[in-house]
């Protein structure tokens, strides 16, 4: 299997493993009646532009990356700074985002109530586990696609330092929107 | 243990407190207006702390505020 394909089932299986996680700990909400409309809480909408925000600029790095092809996007200087930039705008967007609501949590500035807070308490349950899975996915991958060269291409381990990374990133505001969307 | 809900008397006291807006409610005892929406529907127990702030601004106890419903 190629590399980009193992790299993409190391993300979803990030991706999934949050999902999978944050729906096993907590039980399903009961649905509201219809009239009723539930505003967007502060800390929802951090999450959710974060959240969007970040996705668009990390799949704009996977896009150059499925376009180029690994080789390409390591050895042309343009096309790796493209993508190194990409990367790393992804990561303040998150991180920014994270920053912002822990200092609002901090500061206890009244944006946040208590639900807001218990919901930011345990939207990082499964961050790590994900980050691991990703990691042994990436890991499964280059040993199978690079076994018989006995090598690993330096731009294939920081691929999987990135995405590790940006795995890592995503799993707090997504915790935090599926944490409004449990009991 | 028996089975226990909590049923609250929220709105009804919004409405009697001078027709007091949710936005209202939630700037006075510090919460978000999803939580008070929530607090009405039943979908959410409060803490005790907010408990208290809720009765505080209806001028009542906690206990007229809020009520536990045990099923046998």
């Amino acid at each position: 299997m190629p590399v980009l394909l193992w790299g993409i089932v190391a993300l979803v299986g990030g991706l999934v493993a949050i999902w999978v996680g944050m729906r096993r700990s907590l039980p399903a909400a009961e649905p509201l009646p219809k009239d009723v409309e539930l505003p967007r809480t502060p800390l929802q909408r951090v999450a959710g532009w974060s959240l969007g925000i970040g996705l668009l600029l990390g799949a704009g790095a996977a896009g150059i990356l499925a376009y180029h092809g690994p080789e390409t996007t390591y050895e042309s200087d343009n096309v790796r700074l493209a993508f190194t930039l990409l990367i790393l705008a992804t990561m303040v967007v998150l991180g920014g985002g994270i920053i912002l609501i822990k200092r609002d949590a901090a500061r206890d500035s009244g944006l946040l109530d208590e639900r807001d807070l218990a919901i930011l308490d345990r939207a990082p349950a499964v961050q790590g586990v994900a980050t691991l899975l990703t990691m042994v996915i990436w890991v499964i991958g280059l040993t199978e696609r690079f076994h018989d060269a006995g090598a690993v291409p330096v731009f294939h381990l920081m691929l999987l330092a990135w995405s590790c990374l940006v795995v890592y990133l995503l799993g707090l505001p997504l915790g935090i929107l599926l944490g409004y969307r449990r009991r | 243990m028996p089975k226990a809900e909590i049923r609250n008397r929220i709105r009804k006291m919004r409405f009697e407190h001078g027709e007091m807006t949710q936005q209202q409610l939630a700037e006075e005892v510090g919460c978000t207006r999803q939580t008070i929406i929530l607090l009405e529907q039943e979908r959410y127990v409060p803490s005790l702390a907010l408990a208290m702030r809720i009765a505080r601004v209806f001028g009542r106890t906690v206990n007229e505020v809020f009520e536990l419903e045990e099923e046998a």
